[in-house]
């Protein structure tokens, strides 16, 4: 469903340019959850931001490569059309819940931009939508007290789950999560992956999800892609990188995980 | 080290006056002792008071109940000089530890002269940045020169410089790149063997925590729900709570 | 570090370009008594406002006196202001904010307070009242203008200090046994000098702003020594037949305050890498 072909991207340093993406290839089939795995400039938020076609003119552009989403490529799109994808087909939920709401929004009004941002003609038949109620209730808040509410009444915990509910108003066929839970402990770490793995399947959704931890992103997704300085090094099954790893960094990545010392 | 009856709460002001609407309740009632040599962790999710309780112990934050006590001492008698060279602590963030606008140098040079009496400070401070594997050319540049590890490491060699008996590393991992977490654990493990320091280890992650400390305490809503040796608590969690912590990190299948 | 910033003003054209005029500006100042073509105190009734011409540049006023020299001598005395006058409210502004913002509590209380009160009476009447009082000259112009300038920046050193006081760096010299008098002047001071410095620069405008309107109004510099504000005032009588004697301190005031502004804006970016 989602199929990237040898995307390049490279930022501005004043004059010059810096690569921040080489070469990368990588597909997310119907319902499937890919991992994407790599560390601090490592350039997997920017495969984020490429899909989204998020990356901002004045600070870099994308020199080559494809992106094709249900049969069309996204970097060819104009860009009325990408913005009727974006948070309606194609959703993503963003690393840090504290900034990514509105502070001086109630929640209703938040979510209720993303309904209202209805395209003149639609372009594409809907497949389902959720009033922000029930999308609430869908990620295990209780709407009639989460949607009067403004984002500093509530915990990160409860802000990633609106931020959630947010992304899947729309019924959308790919879901983005970049770094979804480094802002929260390790508990609601837990509570968080597991409601957005089940709303994944649930959906049907493709899901392109974006970590530095290996350990977690084996444990949620079926396949595993490494990236190291903006290049993928290794990809395969999760499981089966686990046993055996191919690349030394994948092998690194490992071997920083913590093992438990009792069986 | 000694911690008696610790509680601190925080009032909730709110409205124009700055009316006190009520109490946080971060800590409460928390004793224990950490022996000479010892790494003791204490282990939660946010909230639950165990940075609370290293600033307290750090003194950076009075409690409103309860005790310090170094060697039998209540720490609040002592100076600021002795409290320097008993307790240092190195905090999650390296980006924000280390004064931006202060050279590497400066930054050593100064906890060194404060607390110890060593006359040739620059050599003593290129040598702290070696023990923590910063080449010692590190001390004329600034941080922001530095990655988010090497930071890591120069706030390590700060909180090593007035030779304290007792390291508070709060979420010391935290901030870090999976790869450089693995290294910064290596390191503790290698001071604490080379230097005898005993350390107080802040965390959420019980795995980390265990393959680290000699005893565990678990914190839940700034109380302690567990405590133990380490294997023995990662082995036979006895309360939910520790089960929830456990079962919640991602670990490899083995 | 320094090169750091450095490389960054290099790059922003328009701060490069206020620092060029205030430059010039302060050059000109320093060298008046040299390149001035008159004696800006010598009258000649019978070349009274003359336009400008070869031999006036800028015309001559009311008594004969070349534009272009007295301009030039008020350069100096518009500068001086500025710099004083801000030198003056430097002191005490953050004096006052570091010692409310490190140390709370009643410091910042009384502070606090004090800013409150001088920030509820009207400045220019103020000002106006107390030269009044004590007698316009220049001294008092300067440290008047000081004295009333402070309170806007003790409150904005004072919350960058709140701000900087709660960061781990500052904790962790604590923890090192820092003193407290070198943990506000070497841990906490340079890091809130950036805005310190942008607002100064922008202060010197604002300053030389007040002593032009202060000699208009008969206030400031008196005559027969030049200030921008006096040689305006008088044009104010001659606006129909001598437009040279109102357009160029006017456009002295207005290219020295804009280069201020230029310049104190272009060092907030380089110092804040924030924005």
């Amino acid at each position: 469903m989602l199929t990237i072909q040898n995307l390049s991207v490279e930022y501005y340093r004043g004059k010059q340019t810096v690569p921040a993406v080489c070469d990368v290839s990588l597909t997310v089939g119907d319902g499937e959850a890919v991992g994407l795995v790599g560390e601090t400039g490592s350039g997997k938020s920017t495969v984020a931001l490429a899909i989204m076609r998020l990356i901002r003119p004045s600070e870099g552009r994308i020199s080559a490569g494809h992106i094709l989403f249900g049969g069309q490529d996204l970097l060819a799109l104009p860009d009325p059309l990408m913005r009727n994808l974006r948070g309606r087909r194609i959703a993503m939920i963003f690393q840090d819940p504290f900034t990514a709401l509105n502070p001086v929004m109630r929640i209703r009004e938040q979510m209720a931009e993303v309904l209202t941002a209805e395209p003149e003609r639609d372009p594409e038949p809907q497949r389902m939508r959720y009033t922000p109620g029930e999308a609430l209730s869908l990620v295990q808040l209780d709407p009639s007290r989460i949607l009067d509410a403004y984002p500093h009444q509530l915990s990160g915990g409860q802000r990633q789950r609106v931020l959630i509910a947010t992304a899947i108003l729309r019924g959308p066929e790919l879901l983005l999560a970049d770094e979804p839970t480094t802002a929260l402990d390790v508990l609601v770490q837990k509570e968080i992956l597991d409601l957005l793995f089940r709303l994944q399947k649930e959906l049907k959704a493709g899901m392109l999800f974006i970590s530095h931890n290996l350990a977690l992103v084996a444990q949620y997704t079926q396949r595993v892609a490494v990236m190291k300085a903006g290049a993928i090094v290794e990809t395969g099954v999760a499981a089966e990188l686990f046993r055996h790893a191919e690349h030394p960094y994948t092998q690194m990545l490992l071997a920083a995980v913590p093992r438990w010392r009792v069986p | 080290m000694e911690a008696q009856h610790l509680a601190k709460s925080f009032a909730i002001e709110g409205g124009l006056l700055k009316r006190t609407l009520g109490y946080v309740h971060a800590v409460q009632d928390v004793s224990f002792s950490i022996a000479p040599g010892e790494t003791m962790a204490i282990v939660g999710g946010s909230g639950c008071g165990k940075t609370t309780i290293a600033k307290m112990v750090a003194s950076l934050l009075s409690p409103n109940q309860g005790r310090l006590l170094w060697e039998g001492v209540p720490l609040t008698t002592l100076s600021r000089v002795e409290r320097a060279r008993h307790i240092q602590m190195i905090f999650q963030d390296p980006f924000a530890s280390l004064n931006p606008k202060l050279s590497v140098g400066v930054q050593l040079g100064e906890a060194l002269r404060i607390a110890t009496g060593v006359v040739d400070v620059r050599k003593r401070a290129a040598e702290l940045l070696e023990s923590v594997g910063i080449e010692p050319d590190a001390l004329v540049h600034y941080p922001f020169q530095f990655s988010g590890g090497q930071r890591q490491r120069i706030a390590i060699a700060r909180a090593l410089a007035p030779g304290p008996a007792l390291l508070i590393a709060d979420e010391p991992l935290s901030a870090l790149d999976v790869s450089v977490q693995a290294q910064i654990l290596d390191l503790f493990t290698r001071l604490k063997k080379s230097l005898g320091l005993t350390i107080l280890f802040i965390t959420h992650d019980l795995v980390v925590a265990s393959l680290q400390a000699d005893r565990v305490i678990v914190l839940q809503d700034g109380r302690i729900v567990e405590e133990g040796p380490a294997d023995e608590t990662l082995r036979h969690p006895q309360h939910l709570y520790t089960r929830a912590l456990l079962d919640a990190v991602p670990s490899v299948p083995v | 570090m320094i090169k750091l910033y450095l490389g960054r003003f290099r790059k922003n054209r328009l701060a490069v370009a206020g620092l060029a005029v205030v430059a010039a500006l302060a050059l000109a100042a320093l060298a008046a008594p040299w390149i001035r073509p008159w004696n800006p105190f010598a009258q000649n009734l019978l070349e009274r406002l003359q336009a400008p011409s070869l031999a006036h540049w800028m015309g001559t006023d009311d008594l004969g006196r070349d534009v272009f020299s007295r301009l030039l001598l008020g350069t100096r005395i518009s500068l001086s202001v500025g710099f004083v006058a801000v030198g003056i409210s430097l002191v005490i502004g953050t004096t006052l904010g570091l010692c409310a913002g490190f140390f709370g509590g009643w410091p910042d209380m009384i502070v606090m307070r004090l800013v409150d009160i001088m920030l509820s009476i009207p400045t220019l009447f103020l000002i106006l009242a107390v030269l009044a009082f004590l007698g316009p000259n220049i001294y008092n112009v300067m440290v008047i203008i000081g004295l009333t300038a402070w309170p806007g920046l003790a409150r904005l050193v004072r919350g960058e200090c709140l701000s900087v006081r709660e960061r781990e760096y500052i904790q962790a010299a604590r923890l090192a046994g820092v003193s407290a008098p070198r943990l506000l002047f070497v841990h906490l001071l340079p890091n809130v000098v950036a805005p310190i410095l942008v607002s100064a620069t922008l202060g010197v405008g604002g300053a030389i702003l007040t002593e032009s309107a202060l000699s208009f109004l008969g206030l400031g510099v008196q005559p027969p020594s030049p200030s921008w504000g006096n040689i305006l005032s008088i044009g104010r009588d001659y606006l129909h037949v001598a437009w040279w004697l109102s357009l160029f301190p006017t456009v002295a005031i207005l290219v020295t305050v804009l280069a201020f502004n230029l310049l104190g804006e272009g060092l907030r970016d380089v110092l804040d890498p924030r924005t």
